[in-house]
């Protein structure tokens, strides 16, 4: 999944941190994270790239959902937050609580439609918005990114299944046999009762 | 909190309008009643500025200058009150509507933003446009061009600029596609739509003189296509009356510079002929002999009729045939 996050450039410290807290979040998960908060702004994956390069067609359109920032007043937050209406992106527009993002000011928040989600935010809060947004598109859970390697030795018929059950799909071999793992965790007693005992004793 | 100025774009609608080819009410402006229901359709646009919609003609009619003129004169009329202009347009004619505008604007202080769907109603698809194939997305990519348009029209630029996929052209630039007249444009690239609305620089800014508008053109020009083979005394023989002769070929070097003197004479010294060859050098002319060079020939011939309608003589013609450089006119 391809997510952009927009934060109006500022020297507020405050909102720097809410920037900050924003793409660890986000980080958290397995998504292409592009953001203008960056040096580096554009993060997506060959595939997009590659399309992109081939089309006529600007790369917001290749992202699958935004997160706004709009506590200030900036045109960008505005044109972007037109955009995701009109593509009917999942979109989280955020703001510090305690302000009226100008945006609302010509737009009533009931004339928005349901992707369009707004949220004023605490100022440790804005993580938690943030993994609730992921939540509620497409049932995006905050995951690990799994960072340790593991070589594993599979046979002919092995690598002829996982071909048959990942090829025409956008998903690779490794997401699969991860997909399996997972799920054989989250449906083992024992493995839920050890995890359990653990936390409790911890 | 600093809250920034509401804007106001005025939208002006000459075909190329179409958010879906099913062809339901409210996806086309073909008529001025349809401009409050295709608003009410692109209301994305009001999050970036108000909008004021006029409708000057349909897409299913054939555009040119005096339509051209309209868009021009009602500019005029707004211009104290708006902050920038979106010209929804017919994208089969896009290129020359963006060349006779920017003849026409002088001392832009507001950008005016050319931009049309790749999308055909089905009245217009009846009509025998084409669309364009160059452009792909669909419904979002036609309603997603309309919305960067609003952004560039509040944007702090000066001249005449066409949106097309993702970026942003100098509308007297615009040159010849050689995929045929429904492929991908080129010309001077202004800028680059990717997550935002990015300017490479180049762009004029806007001035802060007194606009002016000079509109007139004299569209009572022979334009005359010479192939190898056909008679140019009998062509040419075809411009009497007319107050200006367009001589083009599409094989470089296909007329030679006498015949081209004795045709100036038989027309007599008061006729300015302009050569668009490209490819070919002229070292000697008649004095009522202009070559001339510009993106397209089109092109050239626009500014060829704008030229007759500001000058009045052949020095003066002359000078306002030259191609300006950095894009001003």
């Amino acid at each position: 999944m391809h997510i952009y996050f927009y934060g109006p450039t500022t020297n507020r410290k405050d909102l720097q941190l809410a920037y900050q807290a924003v793409k660890d979040t986000l980080h958290q998960s397995d998504l292409w994270v592009s953001t203008n908060t960056e040096d580096k702004q554009v993060q997506v994956s060959a595939e997009v790239m590659a399309e992109v390069r081939d089309s006529d067609v600007p790369i917001m359109e290749r992202m699958d959902a935004f997160i706004i920032e709009g506590t200030t007043s900036d045109p960008e937050a505005g044109f972007l937050l037109a955009h995701a209406v009109a593509a009917k992106k999942p979109t989280l527009y955020l703001y510090q609580r305690g302000i009226v993002p100008q945006v609302f000011n010509h737009l009533s928040r009931k004339e928005l439609p349901k992707f369009i989600q707004v949220v004023a935010y605490h100022d440790q809060r804005v993580d938690q918005a943030v993994k609730s947004f992921l939540q509620s598109i497409e049932g995006v859970t905050i995951r690990q990114v799994p960072r340790l390697k593991f070589t594993l030795r599979i046979t002919d018929a092995i690598e002829e299944y996982l071909h048959f059950k990942t090829h025409n799909t956008k998903k690779a071999k490794a997401d699969y046999l991860r997909e399996k793992i997972e799920k054989l965790m989250a449906d083992d007693e024992d493995w839920q009762g050890f995890q359990r005992k653990r936390r409790s004793s911890s | 909190m600093a809250t920034l100025p509401r804007k106001l774009v005025l939208l002006l609608f000459l075909g190329g309008s179409t958010i879906s080819e099913r062809g339901r009410a409210g996806e086309t402006v073909a008529k001025a009643k349809d401009i409050d229901p295709w608003m009410r359709q692109m209301s994305e646009m009001d999050i970036i500025a108000d909008t004021k919609g006029v409708f000057i003609s349909s897409g299913t009619s054939t555009i040119g200058l005096p339509e051209w003129v309209n868009v021009a004169e009602t500019i005029r009329q707004h211009y104290a009150d708006i902050d920038g202009v979106v010209v929804i347009h017919q994208i089969e004619t896009i290129r020359a509507a963006a060349m006779a505008l920017s003849l026409m604007f002088h001392h832009l202080g507001k950008p005016i933003v050319l931009v049309g769907s790749p999308l055909l109603s089905p009245a217009e698809r009846a009509a025998g446009l084409t669309g364009n194939r160059a452009l792909t997305g669909g419904e979002a990519a036609a309603k997603a061009s309309f919305i960067n348009a609003v952004q560039v029209a509040v944007s702090d630029v000066g001249e005449v600029v066409v949106i097309f996929g993702s970026h942003m052209y100098r509308g007297l630039s615009l040159a010849r596609d050689p995929e045929g007249p429904t492929g991908k444009l080129t010309g001077v690239i202004l800028g680059k739509i990717d997550f935002g609305i990015r300017f490479f620089g180049q762009q004029i800014r806007r001035s802060s003189q007194q606009l002016r508008v000079r509109s007139k053109f004299d569209s009572k020009v022979t334009v005359v296509e010479y192939l190898p083979g056909t008679d140019l005394n009998h062509l040419v023989s075809m411009a009497r009356g007319a107050h200006g002769v367009f001589l083009s070929s599409p094989e470089p070097g296909a007329i030679a510079m006498p015949m081209i003197t004795r045709l100036a004479a038989t027309l007599g010294s008061k006729i300015p002929i302009v050569l668009y060859m490209p490819g070919s050098k002229f070292l000697a002319t008649a004095a009522n002999v202009i070559p001339a060079s510009g993106p397209t020939r089109t092109a050239t011939l626009l500014r060829f009729m704008w030229a007759l309608g500001q000058g009045s003589s052949m020095v003066e013609y002359r000078k306002l045939m030259r191609q300006p450089k950095g894009g001003s006119v």
